[in-house]
């Protein structure tokens, strides 16, 4: 066997339910191993490590489903979805559609919060545009604001945040006795670190169309049920952190 | 980014690997005991964030070498430029000492099996090697480093040893050897050979750079974890290894199981050490 063969029969070997023959022929096994034993130890290795692999990238599902219910899914998810990158950090990217029809239907969205905090956690900061710059702005209800992308809003029927907060920790009571109602927020890394701003309704709705690039004068139009002083109170952080970038 | 001075003073320097857990002690500029720091590659690339600010921090007082897992040099398919294209953007800022990464194959364009994967020591692999060793060192415009594997099997198809193998291709295609000490164990033991007579094989002047770490005993093998110190017999034979090499600088590895970075640092003085009593007390 040439060296693209035995390299196609060793993968075959590993990814599939039989060992391919050839390869089996043209081992050698060190140690105490055999052939089936040797084979069957890479395979439990590329099993771990991508299970593992899964566990740093998604430590909020390991958190939720404890170790047995979580390595099912491993096992289950690398079945499907095998590793085409060699960056094992982006392994997972499908998660959220895998976990689609999970039984505790936050475990989607929780994932998708995982791969965008990684995104902004690997990610440089991004200058914003300075105080002085926006407070010369002559009418600011009909100026176009670019913000940073280094930022994710999230809106969830779920406390998806509090609970992405408690991944690591062994915490039932904590998990029990989180307020169950639904919760918005405007994750983000200005300064290079990963932070987030919690929003009301109305406050989530009014930067939604300002991030479609929606003035503020028609992101208003728009949006119901608000207070001045909600619309201060937002602009207010959008401008403290360094949220926006641009306008025209 | 002002740098220390990369000079030739990589001789006898001992280093560690750069791991996430020790970041936030790092970042803190605390006072070590070690010459240099070894990135992972990997960990480093596509950031440039928290992951990269650490090497900007750390090469200010350090020189880096970098250590990769993904170039898959061995594979039939052919290389991966957008990696390499990654990996020089990444590095070359940085002045590496060292750039690295294994002799081995890892998957297929669509398979990637994550692990450092045997192939045939024969002709057949030294030629295709020898090309693309060559194609990596034109496109990075510098010597490249391989280090040799920890493997659990070897292939009826190998008419070479595994130090003749290396020997060549250094010779041949001029790249050079990252000589992981603990790996020549963990085989010589798994595979039955003499450790002394691989590290007596390699011509002193292919060698780059040293790993130390260690194993786990699996009863029926060794296997090359990486989560504990340094094993005597390894100890031992590094003795001979930097006296053959004294110009390579050595890293001690620690993947699994990372201890407070005083334990690692520990195990890089314990390295200082021996070579100190191999090169200045003799």
């Amino acid at each position: 066997m040439n060296l693209k063969e035995l390299q196609d029969e060793f993968l075959s070997s590993v990814l599939e339910s039989t060992f391919q023959d050839g390869i089996k022929e043209s081992m050698i096994p060190g140690g105490k191993l055999n052939k089936e034993s040797c084979l069957q130890a890479y395979k439990n290795d590329y099993s771990a490590r991508l299970s593992s692999a899964l566990g740093d990238n998604f430590e909020s599902i390991w958190t939720i489903l404890g170790d047995e219910d979580f390595f099912k899914l491993t096992h289950a998810y690398i079945l499907e979805n095998p590793s085409n990158h060699y960056d094992l950090g982006e392994f997972g990217n499908d998660l959220p559609t895998f976990l689609k029809d999970h039984e505790l239907s936050y475990l989607s969205e929780l994932a998708y919060l995982e791969i965008e905090f990684r995104r902004l956690f690997n990610g440089s900061p991004v200058p914003s545009i300075s105080q002085e710059q926006l407070a010369k702005l002559s009418d600011p209800a009909e100026v176009s604001f670019k913000f940073t992308p280094l930022s994710f809003l999230s809106s969830s029927k779920f406390p998806l945040y509090r609970i992405w907060e408690l991944r690591g920790q062994n915490s039932e009571e904590a998990f029990k006795a989180l307020d169950w109602k639904e919760e918005n927020f405007f994750m983000y890394n200005t300064t290079g670190t990963v932070q987030v701003l919690f929003l009301s309704d109305f406050q989530k709705d009014l930067l939604t169309s300002l991030l479609k690039g929606q003035s503020l004068s028609k992101a208003l139009d728009q949006t119901e049920d608000g207070t001045e002083s909600e619309v201060q109170e937002l602009f207010s952080n959008l401008v403290m952190n360094k949220l926006i970038i641009d306008f025209k | 980014m002002s740098l220390s001075p990369n000079k030739a003073l990589k001789e006898k320097m001992v280093g560690v690997g750069l791991r996430t857990d020790h970041y936030s002690h790092l970042e803190e500029s605390p006072t070590t005991q070690v010459d240099f720091f070894e990135a992972l590659t990997e960990n480093h690339l596509g950031s440039s964030g928290r992951p990269y600010k650490i090497l900007e921090h750390i090469r200010k007082d350090y020189p880096l070498t970098f250590h990769g897992v993904s170039l898959n040099i061995a594979h039939h398919s052919g290389l991966n430029f957008d990696y390499l294209k990654k990996v020089k953007e990444l590095v070359t800022p940085f002045e590496p000492m060292v750039i690295s990464d294994h002799l081995c194959w890892t998957g297929s364009p669509e398979n990637n099996l994550h692990n450092l994967l045997p192939f045939p020591y024969n002709q057949e692999s030294l030629d295709f090697l020898c090309d693309r060793v060559d194609q990596v060192q034109n496109y990075l415009g510098r010597t490249f480093v391989l280090e040799n594997l920890s493997a659990y099997f070897d292939y009826t198809q190998s008419t070479m040893k595994e130090w003749d193998f290396l020997k060549e291709l250094s010779l041949r295609s001029g790249c050079q050897i990252l000589l992981d000490v603990n790996n020549i164990y963990v085989n010589s033991v798994n595979q039955n050979f003499d450790a002394t007579k691989y590290i007596e094989s390699i011509p002193h002047k292919s060698i780059a750079e040293i790993h130390l770490a260690g194993f786990t005993d699996m009863g029926d093998f060794l296997f090359d974890t990486h989560s504990k110190p340094v094993y005597p017999e390894v100890w031992d034979l590094y003795k001979l290894a930097t006296k053959k090499a004294p110009h390579a600088p050595t890293l001690i590895e620690w993947d699994d199981d990372i201890p407070e970075f005083k334990i690692l640092q520990d195990e890089a003085l314990k390295a200082k050490e021996i070579i100190k009593e191999i090169h200045f007390e003799s």
